[in-house]
């Protein structure tokens, strides 16, 4: 088109298009889109073949990553924290009680073996068993006080 | 194409977003709902569901001796009970259970089948088994029957020292003895407490809101060896003399501890609390009878009259005292002695035991003094042992007393005494003039206090000195000697008291026999008080060997230091005069004239005997008819003859000829003969004569 620009295009850059020319040329040939009507502005599509192109870490990413862990762990552990103790406390209320009842059947078991005790040594149970063992009454003058209790007492057992 | 379809799965995406999106809401608003809005209503239902009160059971307090046996004690035992409505087959049932728990089979069934019937989900079988029987049916593992924890009462001695202990109900309340005295003390006090329980019944938290409160251990002053020995000796001693009851109680003198307290009752076994009360047992079996039944004590009373004639008169020991020869006339009432004596000493009145010797004495003592130190010694009111049912005894007020009543109360009669009371008075003498205050439970919380501070004095140190010895001549030289110990000086006094049989409004040829003393007699440890009452023979007979038997046991247990050589004590000869002179009052045989009975309410008869049991009646006491007491004849032999009035030659002479049997006690003339001139004489039946100058 007969515009201005072209026109300045026409005198100004006729000798530096001609470098350019040649490889815009050669560039234009097969990545030139269509052109725009009336417009000087050419577009071209270059194809650029990424398939080997490795992709590099992000950096952030790093950070990013062991923020969200960090978080997640504090996260976690404040939620563990809250309810242990009542887990704790529930685990522990079980094994008082545990406790507690077994205490129980121990202070049983003491007492009836106390009033086992009671029965066996009573005096009526040793006077059988003596009675068995053909024990016998012991005169009373084969009864001697080794240590008198009363210093005062008129005691004339001296033999 | 492929956009068309990339839309379609966003549009899906989109719309699957949307639903969870909805869901979630839905879900956050019916939490909402639950945990805040309808907080407060579950969180009660979850209360009602999770938390539970229970009592915490408060065991009953053991009762231990004072050597820390127990006596009692309370264990948590297994009570039987079902669901009748899940009993899959209730004659089966019923069946098994009464075989393993000794119950009555038909009985069960029938309490099964209405409980049934009525749609009852609970039934008691059998409350409070032994651990035996639980073992058993717990062992058959019948998911229909379930198990409850009860406390239980167990007394493992038995039937020891049971009138002191007492027992308990079902419901372990106190309904007799200590266990009832102090009940309050030894049930203790149930706490509360909030369980918190998950599904399953396992409780995860508990918060006590009240500590239980057990009850309280209690020690007796009971020696579990002493009253061993005192409950052998007394059911022998009951059983052998044919005596209807009979009590011991034994006493520390110094510090009114009781050691010992034992009943017995003839043909039956001792009350033991771990069994239920036997049908037709005796309610007396289960009395304590040493507090709760008085009696005439006779002469052991003599103490306390002669303890006042040394202190409120010029008598003592040595001063003579005028017998009567056997007869004194008390305001027109004649009494006699059938050891008639002429002149004793005061100590050989006690020693004798003269009823005349005891009335001249009682005399110069006068009706106030006398009843002045009959309550001072404690008689005629309660001694405030920590036993419920104790008697107050009785004693007649002042004004009461009739002009004879001077003589029967001197001689132990027309006032009624338990046995306990006895042992007081007589540690008041052991232990210098003190009327201790009776302990039954160690006090703990006291232990340096001095017992002697709660007493009172009831005579000075020096009359309870003079009384001692005099006792200890009865022991040696009285009607006291089968009292003696092995090893240990002793001192006591004898009494035998007829019986009043109301039904046929004579006095009866039993005794309440006692023999109350202590020993050693310089520093007494133990008081010993025996009395049997329906006994057919004296106090010296009867009681005193009891006493040797249990004081000789009892020093052992404590360690007394003997005061004596060890010496065989010397022999006991038993007098079978006296003892039958004593037993039938029908021989005295008193003409009409000394029957004192129409010309006053009251009649005073003869004394008789060393023990001299008399007819003495209190103001209220039906007056005995003037009878002559003769034994039940089968008239087979020949007519009594009359020897009153003669000597003993002319009576062996004419019994001689007759042919009949004749004992003599005494010289001179015959004084009194049994059974009386015109009786029959049984075939066999000798007589007696008491001569007399």
């Amino acid at each position: 088109m007969a515009t201005l620009a072209n026109i300045f295009n026409r005198f100004s850059i006729a000798g530096a298009a001609s470098a350019d020319d040649s490889r815009a040329a050669a560039l234009s040939e097969g990545n030139r889109l269509r052109a725009l009507p009336n417009e000087d502005v050419y577009f071209f599509v270059k194809r650029i073949d990424n398939s080997r192109v490795i992709r590099q870490a992000d950096p952030q990413d790093r950070a990013k990553a062991n923020r969200v862990l960090i978080g997640g762990a504090l996260t976690a552990a404040l939620l563990i924290g809250t309810l242990l103790p009542s887990a704790y406390g529930l685990i522990a209320g079980y094994q008082l009680n545990q406790l507690q009842a077994e205490n129980q059947r121990l202070t049983n078991e003491r007492a009836t073996l106390e009033l086992e005790e009671a029965k066996l040594v009573s005096v009526e149970r040793l006077q059988a068993l003596a009675a068995d063992g053909q024990f016998q009454e012991p005169t009373p003058e084969r009864v001697v006080y080794l240590q008198s209790k009363d210093d005062k007492s008129l005691a004339l057992n001296h033999q | 194409m492929d956009a068309r379809a990339e839309s379609q799965t966003v549009k899906r995406l989109r719309y699957l977003a949307r639903f969870c999106c909805l869901w979630g809401g839905v879900l956050l608003t019916r939490l909402i709902f639950l945990q805040v809005v309808n907080h407060e209503d579950y969180q009660r239902l979850a209360q009602q569901q999770q938390e539970h009160e229970v009592e915490i059971d408060a065991p009953r307090g053991d009762i231990l001796d004072r050597n820390g046996q127990r006596l009692a004690m309370s264990l948590p035992v297994d009570s039987v009970c079902v669901n009748p409505l899940r009993i899959p087959d209730l004659p089966v049932a019923a069946q098994l259970l009464s075989r393993v728990l000794k119950l009555n089979e038909q009985e069960l069934l029938e309490k099964m089948a209405a409980a049934a019937d009525a749609h009852r989900g609970f039934l008691w079988v059998k409350r409070k088994i032994g651990p035996e029987e639980s073992e058993s049916i717990r062992s058959l593992n019948l998911d229909w029957v379930e198990y409850r924890r009860e406390s239980r009462r167990f007394y493992p001695k038995g039937a020891l020292a049971s009138h002191v202990i007492g027992s308990v109900d079902h419901e372990e309340k106190g309904n007799a003895g200590i266990e009832q005295n102090l009940n309050d003390d030894l049930s203790g006090k149930p706490g509360v407490a909030r369980n918190i329980a998950d599904v399953r019944g396992g409780v995860v938290s508990s918060v006590v809101f009240t500590d239980a409160q057990p009850g309280k251990k209690t020690t007796l002053t009971i020696d579990e060896r002493i009253q061993y020995v005192a409950e052998m000796e007394l059911r022998r001693a009951v059983e052998i003399n044919n005596c209807r009851t009979g009590s011991v109680v034994v006493v520390n003198p110094n510090t009114g501890e009781v050691l010992a307290m034992a009943n017995a009752m003839k043909d039956h076994e001792p009350f033991d609390p771990n069994k239920p009360v036997m049908p037709g047992e005796p309610i007396e079996n289960r009395q304590n009878l040493a507090i709760s039944a008085p009696f005439e004590p006779g002469s052991v009373f003599k103490v306390v009259t002669l303890s006042a004639a040394m202190e409120k008169t010029k008598l003592t020991p040595s001063t003579p005292i005028f017998c009567g020869n056997g007869v004194i006339t008390l305001f027109k009432r004649v009494i006699h002695d059938a050891h008639p004596h002429g002149t004793l000493t005061v100590q050989e009145v006690l020693e004798k035991s003269s009823n005349i010797g005891a009335i001249q004495i009682g005399l110069q003592v006068g009706d106030q003094n006398l009843y002045d130190y009959v309550k001072r010694f404690g008689f005629g009111k309660q001694t405030g042992i920590s036993l419920p049912g104790e008697s107050n005894g009785l004693v007649w007020p002042l004004k009461k007393w009739i002009p004879s009543s001077i003589g029967s109360v001197a001689m132990g009669h027309e006032v009624l005494t338990t046995t306990l009371q006895l042992a007081l008075a007589c540690s008041a003498v052991a232990n210098g003039g003190t009327l201790m205050h009776p302990r039954l439970v160690v006090e703990s919380d006291k232990p340096n206090s001095d017992p002697m501070a709660d007493g009172t004095r009831v005579v000075k140190p020096e009359t309870a000195a003079i009384m001692r010895s005099m006792m200890q001549g009865v022991v040696l030289q009285g009607t006291g000697k089968a009292a003696q110990l092995r090893g240990y000086s002793s001192a006591g006094k004898t009494g035998s008291a007829q019986i009043y049989d109301h039904s046929t409004r004579t006095y009866s040829h039993k005794y309440n026999a006692s023999f109350m003393g202590f020993a050693p007699v310089n520093r007494p440890a133990i008081v010993v008080v025996v009395t049997l009452n329906g006994a057919s023979k004296f106090g010296g007979a009867v009681a005193a060997p009891v006493f040797e038997k249990i004081a000789s046991a009892s020093l052992r247990f404590l360690d007394v230091p003997k005061d004596l050589p060890d010496r065989e004590p010397a022999p006991v000869v038993e007098e079978p005069e006296s003892d039958l002179a004593i037993a039938d009052l029908g021989g005295t045989n008193l003409a009409p004239d000394e029957d004192a009975s129409e010309t006053a309410p009251q009649v005073v008869r003869a004394a008789v005997g060393p023990q001299a049991p008399t007819r003495v009646f209190g103001p209220e006491l039906p007056p005995p008819p003037p009878v002559q007491v003769r034994a039940a004849a089968k008239p087979a032999g020949p007519k009594a003859p009359d020897f009153r009035g003669k000597t003993l030659r002319d009576v062996l002479e004419e019994s001689t000829a007759l042919g009949i049997k004749v004992e003599f006690k005494g010289t001179g003339i015959a004084r009194l003969q049994q059974p009386a001139a015109g009786s029959v004489l049984r075939a066999g039946e000798h007589m007696r004569v008491i001569f007399a100058r």
